[in-house]
This record gives C-alpha cells, structure tokens and sequence, in this order.
C-alpha cells in the first residue's frame, strides 16, 4: 500500500509539466490559493502550494492558477479569493479593526479560511484571538466524521497531519458551511519536498499512512471549497456506504 | 321685502287706518285719508312686498309595497303568498296613504296596481339595497323570501334610517325536499403531486333523512368520491383529498347525486379553482469541474426549501491519475446516458457549467436537451474554457436553441470584465429592486465578472440583457418551442456575491439575481411577457365578464403596439368569436369582454405578436356557473329580516301572520312628513292690482256721486 501511494505521487510529480495550466490576469473559476500575509513568522511552508497544486491538477479535473496569492486582510483581492490559508508559527501584532471587519465580511459574503496551527501553540492562540474578534458570538465545533470534508475527493480515514495533536477538525459555521476551518496538526508541513524529491519534513508519530491521509484531507478541504456539500448529496451516499463498509 | 305676517295683517292696517280716519278725520278730509291710504298701499305694492305663510297639515305617508321577483320566489307556492300578502296590505293602506308598488331581483321596477297579480319570479339575483335606497318613501314594506345574494350587505346601509322597513317573510316553513353543499374551504393554492384537502358541509333541510354520493371532479375525472347519510335537518361536514398532477388554475366541481323528490339541484354543486404550482423547482446542474461557481450557486439552491438540486461535477477527467485504491475515493459514475436519454424530463432547468460533453456521452444525447427545451424545459450554457463553441457544441442540437452563435477558434479571455446592461434594465431578471432607476444603481455597483468567449454573437430575435464593452452578449435569452434557452458567457458570478461583501454589502442582490433568473426561465406566470388576468374567477351565466391582458415586451417595456390575438374555448368545445384585444391604455394593457352563456371552465389564450413576430402567450381560466345562485339556499332568511326591521324601526312579518293595520298604525304615528313646507304669497300678482283698481274706481266713483273733486 505504502509504496504504491509513493509510486503514485512520483508519477503526478511527473505529471506535473504536462498539465499545468498558463497563468492570466484573472483566475476566471479557476482555483487559487491564497495565503494570508501579516507581520509575523506567516509562511513556514512556502512551497507547500506548488505541490499541492500539482496534486490538484494531475488528479482532479480542478484547474488551478499558477502562482499563488498572496494577501493581506487589507488587500482587495481577498474578496476575489474564496479560500485562503492562514498559518505560520509564533505570534503576531493583532489585527486592526478595520482588517478584522474585511475578515468578518469575506467569511460572511461566503469565503472560507483554512488555518494551519502548524502545531505552534502560540500562533493557534493568536488564530483564535483574531477569530474571536471577527465572530465573537461564535465558537468552534468538531466537525463530525460524516462532514463533506471527510468525503470530497478521497474517503479519508482519520484526520492527520505532520503531527497528531488533534483526532478531529474544528470549524465556525455560517449557515451550513464549514467557513473557518482549523487544524492544529500541522497539515502543510506533510508537503514540502527539497530538489531531490524527498519531504523536508518527517511526521510524528510516524503512524500507518499518516502522510498520505493527511496529503489526502489537505485536498479535500480545498475540494470542499468548490464543491461543499456535494458528496453529501443523496445520489452519491449508497456507494460512498458501500465503500466505507470495506 | 317681506313683511311675514301675512295678508291678513295688512289688511288689517289698511282697516284700522280707515277706521281711525273715519272716526277722527273730518267728513271732508275722510275722503282724503282714504286715498291717501289706497295710494299708500298701492306704493308697497309696486315695491313688490311678498308675504311667507307656512300652515300645517297632515298629508299622506308614502309608503312602498315591494315585491320580491327573483327565481328564488318560484319555489312552491310562493308566488301566490306574495301577491296574497301584497294585496291585502295594500287593501288596508290605500285609504290613509299613497301606496307605490313595486317588484324586484336584482333591480327595482314600478309595478301599475293592476298589474300586480301578474308579477312572476324573474330575476336572477336579489339585491335588498335596491329596495332601500329608493327615495322618497315614509316606510318600505318588503314581501320576500330574503334571500339577498349580491354580496351587498343591507343591514349596513345608511338608507335604513330614512324609515321603518316591514319585511313580510314568504316560504318560511316549505318542506322542501332538497340537500346542498355549502360552507366550502379550499386552499387558494397547491402544489403539484401533494395532496389537497377540501372541507364541506352536505345539509338537509328537510325532516326526512337521506343518502347522497358526493364526488369531486376535474372536467370528467372523478378525483374523490364520498357516500353521506344525512338525517333529518342535518348539516354533515365532509373532507375530500385529491393530488393535482398538472400546475396550473385547475378548475373543479363537487356534486351531491339528488334525493328523491328533489327540485333545487343547483345548490347541489359547488365549482372552484385552485392554483396548482410546482412542488419545487428541480434544476440539473452538470459542471465539468468543481468551481467557486458551482459552491456558490449550490449554496444558494440548497438554502432555499422549494429548490431541488441533483448535481454531477466531474471530479476527475480520464486524464487524470489515481494515486491511491478505488476504494479510497469518493467518486461515482456519471450516469450521463440515464440522465440524459431518460431522467431529464423530470427536471425543470437544466444548468451546463464549462462542460465539453464528448468526453463523457454521444452527440446523439443532445437531442434530447433540445426535445426537453422545446417542450417546455429549460436550459442555461454558463461559459468557461470548455463552453459553447470550444466545448464542442457547434454542429449540435443544442446550437439549434442557443440564443448566440458560436464560433470553433474562439479565445476564452480571463480578466475582468464589468458587464453592462443594456436597454433590458426592467426585464425582470434585471429589475432587481423594482425600480428602474434603482435597479441600474445596483447593476452599477456590481463587481466585474472574470472571463469570457469572445466568439459569441447575439441571433437575431434573442434577447441580450448584459453585454461587454466591446458589445459581445454577456447573458442572452430566447424561447425554443414551448422552452427557454439561456447563454451566459461566463461562469464567475460568484464574484457577485464575494465582490459585494467586499464593498460591505450582504449577498442579497446576488441571491435575488439567481432566484429570478430560475424563475424566469421556469416560465414562472407572473414573469411571462403575456399575462391574462380575467376578471373574475367565477362568473354567472349571462354575465359579462371583462378580461385583461398584460403585454410586455423582449425587455420589459409595456408595449401598446402588440397584436393580441385572443382565443376563447368554451366548456362546450366552441368558441367565443373574438380576434383581438383593443388596447386599453399606454401601460401595455390590453382588454375584452364578452358574455357567459355556459357554464364550465373556459379557458382564454392570448397571443401577442410584436414586428411579426410571436412575443408570448399565456392563458388563464374561469369557470361559468348556473344563475341559480338563487336556489343555493331556498328556506326564508328570518335572521336577515327581522335585523333588517329591528334597525330600521319596523316590525318582521311573515305571510301567513302580517299585519297591515299595525304596519298602518305604526306609519300614521310617525311624524315625519307631517308638516308641510313653507310657501310664499306675492302681492305682485293680477287679482292684487285688479283689487287696487277696483277700490279705486270705487273712491273715485263716491266721490263724484258726493260731489267731491
């Protein structure tokens, strides 16, 4: 099992120059991933998106821009962005009022943000502190294992990352949607690779498929902002039942 | 001038005058005083003095005798109790007033004395108020069943104050055999495939009990049937059932099969209408790879209870590699030849997101998207890299029913791109906030979509309602058949909805955009370009009724130039000879009006060409009933009388116990018209001058004979 997700990853890493798509000046409905910016330790992992780009692009028929975005809470763009990341390690200056309102309103008007603790205690106080300001009233659920996100693309088994600090995700809801999803398991550290093609990075505790669950639910999550709930739709339950008695 | 105390006053001045002169004037100057006094009074005279006498008197009271002449009165032996009734209260009034009489229904007819055995139920309706507005009456004395069916209620006008009403009761204790229904409840509107629940009561008025069968039908289809026993006076409340299966203003009757013995079969069925509508909107959204587009747009539908969506993304082309076991993906089959050949025509849109259909099922399958439009389906193209020209469509039927022309080497053009809209502005896809003015504001502020085809062309007789800069259609419609086709060269209007939360604004005008534009291409009634609004929904047999037509053009503009051709089918199969509709006015409205001589469903279907060419059509029914609202109910309305008589200061009555020497009495004591008005006296008159001459002469003839100069 093990070696064949390895040989599978080499071949999409193969696959790559053949199917990027060219870059334009508009994202039409094209995916983009959109990093947040701010002062701070704000991009430990950064090419993680080239690789999940390539993922996206060579295993699904999701088409992506070519370079990232990257943007402040400030930035126009933002509302041009329906996902963003927001991660990094330490803390950081709070987030003035104004930037905490754009923030309240893009998740409101129907963006979604992913953020990565990384792992990183202090950032993950940050993160809430900042969330907390934007929806005061609202908290943080666990998102059930029969959530969307579990079941996007690929039917992931358990929620992973480079570390296993927490067995679940957790999200602040508008509406029905997941809009502010966290993981605290270091999700984006599973990506990096140097030039050879060897990750960067080692996961703890080394559990069975720990990286490939975790690669697997990073592109869900990034599904799930293009499809939301659409694998929870009734045409689509008696086969992922069936396949998830296997 | 007027010195108001009437002649005799002056008489008496000019008497005392000459007497006082006779008395104390010398012989000689009595004379001389006398015609002083003759020409003084002939100077108030020429001033021309008036004098006001007003006497009192007792004049006769006016009183009406009003007979009741509609076909309700034809029951049994009510035409005679009438006219009985009639004449021997007449009889007792004629000496102490002046009686008129008159009969009515559903208007008011003098009627000669003699002519009052001959008066016959004739009317189609009774309308007490008619009866209590004639002026010019002490007291009205009304011989009716009281069964007043207008809708006008008599007991709330003010004419009841203008003098007592003596309501004379006639039929009240007739065993009649007869059942009804009445007191029916139906929802005004329902939904196709869902139950409908109707309640009813089936009465008895008679002592006898009996046994009925009561069946609700639509035309000739028995949709519910029920077996009733009724026992004596018995009111029995029924609930029916039935699903509707087609949309539309469905007519239906319940009817009670007669009991033995009975006449009045007209109170044994009811008609009514019901608005029936879609359950829900059910949309087919294909998309050839997840998009903000289709997250966006799903949330929506998924937000709303009346929307079903069933959706197939292509996740992964076969291109695509597999990096991990079947069994760990979440992906299905595209069913695209079941959904394409068979299900399609359970669904009322069809949404094709940036999808190339070769890769996925033949060519030949896009026929049947064409036979699903042109029978009343309806079909929208969003654009992308993989639409219209570029996804392979030139060449197939659906090119047949797009409302652009597509080219095969066209450039799909990223960037942003402010869509403008043209003079479509109160197209209703458009019109956002119902306010020409307002609604281009709202255009104005909306975010600039990203990406479109630059190889698309309007055809002719499509409508564009936004376009780009560069006059390329940005959102064109036209109908194919009986169907709607839609092209919309872009697929970001999720920008619309981010875009404006970024300008602090909520997503409502995004959410309403998408919402009028399903409704719009559903052909939802109250967005169709030809709108039929009869004036009634139910109409009696030989009434007018008058319809109007609303006409709209392509872009939402009222349009008095149309040519509206109107058809009429009658519940019998016929037709109500009618061509065209006149124009009422410059708002696009349009009206006719012609008589109901069935009773049944008709059914209007208007037509509106614009330039030759066919705008739309809409059709609308009413159903025409028996003028036998008269037998609805056929017992005397005692509760209705004796109210009319409590407020207006008269006494209730039936035939069988009326009064006239009380009704008399009653009158005679009122006071009012007793006294009678005032007149004046001119002197300016002949006999005054012819008097003036006279004693005149006289003087002057006395004189002489005295010998006085």
């Amino acid at each position: 099992m093990k070696s064949r997700g390895i040989a599978g990853i080499l071949l999409v890493l193969g696959l790559f120059f053949l199917s990027t798509p060219a870059g334009a000046d508009g994202q039409g409905s094209w995916f983009v991933y959109a990093q947040l910016e701010y002062p701070g330790n704000w991009d430990p992992y950064p090419d993680a998106f080239r690789h999940i780009y390539r993922y996206l692009t060579n295993t699904t028929s999701i088409r992506t821009m070519e370079e990232r975005r990257v943007l402040s809470l400030d930035d126009k763009e933002l509302f041009y962005s329906p996902f963003v990341i927001f991660t990094g390690r330490g803390g950081y200056p709070e987030f003035t009022e104004e930037q905490i309102v754009n923030l309240r309103r893009y998740i409101e008007g129907g963006g979604i943000i992913l953020i990565d603790t990384c792992g990183d205690a202090e950032f993950a106080f940050c993160a809430d502190r900042t969330i907390k300001r934007a929806f005061p009233r609202d908290e943080y659920r666990k998102i059930p294992s029969d959530h969307a996100i579990f079941r996007s693309f690929y039917l992931v088994d358990y929620v992973s990352g480079r570390v296993l600090n927490s067995p679940y995700l957790e999200a602040i809801t508008v509406g029905s949607r997941a809009a502010v999803i966290k993981s605290t398991n270091d999700i984006l550290g599973v990506w990096p690779r140097d030039q050879l093609g060897n990750w960067e990075y080692e996961i703890m505790p080394g559990k069975f498929g720990q990286r490939k669950e975790a690669i697997k639910l990073t592109l869900n999550m990034l599904i799930y902002s293009v499809c939301g709930t659409y694998k929870n739709d009734p045409v689509h339950e008696p086969y992922i039942n069936q396949k998830l008695r296997r | 001038m007027d010195f108001g105390s009437g002649i005799s006053v002056v008489l008496l001045i000019v008497s005392a005058a000459a007497a006082v002169s006779a008395l104390i004037i010398k012989p000689r100057d009595r004379w001389a005083a006398a015609r002083a006094i003759i020409y003084i009074t002939a100077y108030f005279i020429m001033l021309k003095p008036s004098v006001s006498l007003e006497e009192k008197r007792i004049s006769k009271k006016k009183v009406g005798v009003f007979l009741d002449a509609s076909l309700s009165m034809s029951v049994e032996n009510r035409p005679e109790d009438a006219i009985r009734a009639a004449e021997s209260i007449i009889r007792r009034l004629e000496p102490d007033a002046d009686v008129r009489i008159y009969k009515f229904g559903s208007a008011l007819e003098s009627v000669k004395r003699p002519e009052l055995k001959s008066v016959h139920p004739e009317y189609d309706a009774t309308d007490l108020s008619c009866v209590i507005k004639e002026p010019g009456l002490d007291a009205r004395i009304i011989v009716t069943d009281g069964r007043d069916n207008t809708g006008v209620n008599p007991l709330v006008l003010n004419e009841l104050k203008w003098g007592p009403v003596f309501p004379v009761g006639v039929g009240g204790k007739e065993e009649v055999p007869d059942i009804g229904i009445s007191d029916l409840k139906v929802p005004g509107f329902g939904f196709r495939e869902q139950e409908i629940k109707v309640q009813f009561d089936v009465f008895n008025t008679t002592l006898s009990p009996g046994r009925t069968r009561v069946y609700l039908k639509e035309g000739d289809t028995v949709m519910s049937r029920a077996e009733i026993n009724l026992g004596s006076k018995e009111r029995v409340p029924v609930e029916m059932v039935f699903t509707p299966m087609k949309i539309g203003l469905k007519n239906y009757v319940i009817s009670a099969d007669k009991i033995p013995g009975e006449v009045n079969l007209a109170n044994n069925t009811r008609n009514f209408q019901v608005q029936v509508n879609r359950q829900n909107v059910r949309i087919l959204y294909v998309a050839g790879q997840p998009s903000w587009e289709y997250s966006f747009f799903r949330r929506l539908v998924k937000s709303d209870p009346k929307t079903d969506l069933v959706s197939f993304l292509i996740l992964r082309n076969p291109e695509n590699v597999t990096i991990v076991n079947e069994y760990e993906l979440s992906l299905i089959h595209f069913p695209a030849r079941e959904m394409f050949t068979e299900k399609i025509y359970e669904f009322d849109l069809l949404i094709y997101d940036n999808f190339s259909y070769s890769k996925f099922f033949p060519k030949s399958y896009l026929t049947h998207i064409k036979n699903f439009v042109m029978k009343g389906g309806a079909f929208v193209m969003l654009g992308g890299e993989d639409s219209f020209g570029r996804g392979g469509y030139i060449g197939t039927a659906i090119e047949d029913i797009l409302p652009v022309y597509m080219k095969q080497d066209s450039e799909w053009k990223l960037g942003r791109i402010p869509a403008k809209v043209t003079k479509s502005i109160n197209h209703p896809v458009l019109n956002l906030a119902n306010d020409t003015r307002i609604s281009l504001g709202v255009w104005g502020a909306m975010p600039a979509l990203e990406g479109y085809d630059d190889g698309l062309k309007a055809r002719p007789g499509a409508t564009v309602l936004l376009e780009n800069d560069a006059g390329v259609p940005i959102l064109a419609v036209q109908d194919a058949g009986e169907g709607r086709v839609m092209a919309f060269n872009s697929n970001t209007t999720w920008r619309w909805c981010l875009g404006l939360a970024g300008q602090g604004k909520t997503p409502f005008y995004y959410n309403l955009f998408w919402q009028r534009l399903i409704r719009f291409m559903i052909q939802s009634e109250e967005l169709k370009n030809v709108q039929v609004f009869p004036g009634r929904e139910i109409v009696n047999k030989g009434d007018d009724i008058n319809v109007n037509i609303k006409v709209v053009d392509r872009y939402w503009q009222p349009s008095g130039t149309a040519d509206v051709l109107v058809d009429i089918k009658t519940p019998s199969g016929g037709r109500v000879p009618m061509g065209r509709a006149e124009v009422s006015g410059e708002d696009g409205w349009y009206n006719l009006s012609f008589t109901v001589n069935e009773t049944g469903v008709y059914r209007i279907n208007a037509k509106a060409y614009l330039e030759d060419s066919l705008l739309g059509e809409s059709a609308a029914e009413f159903a025409g009933i028996s003028a036998d609202r008269e037998f609805l109910n056929t017992s005397v309305n005692d509760k209705l009388l004796a109210e009319l008589a409590r407020i207006s200061g008269g006494v209730y009555y039936t035939s069988g116990n009326v009064d006239a020497g009380e009704i008399s009495e009653i009158i005679r004591k009122r006071d009012a018209g007793s006294r009678s008005p005032a007149r004046k006296i001119s002197w300016h008159a002949w006999p005054v001058y012819l008097f003036l001459i006279t004693v005149m002469l006289a003087e002057w003839y006395f004189r002489r004979r005295r010998g006085l100069s």
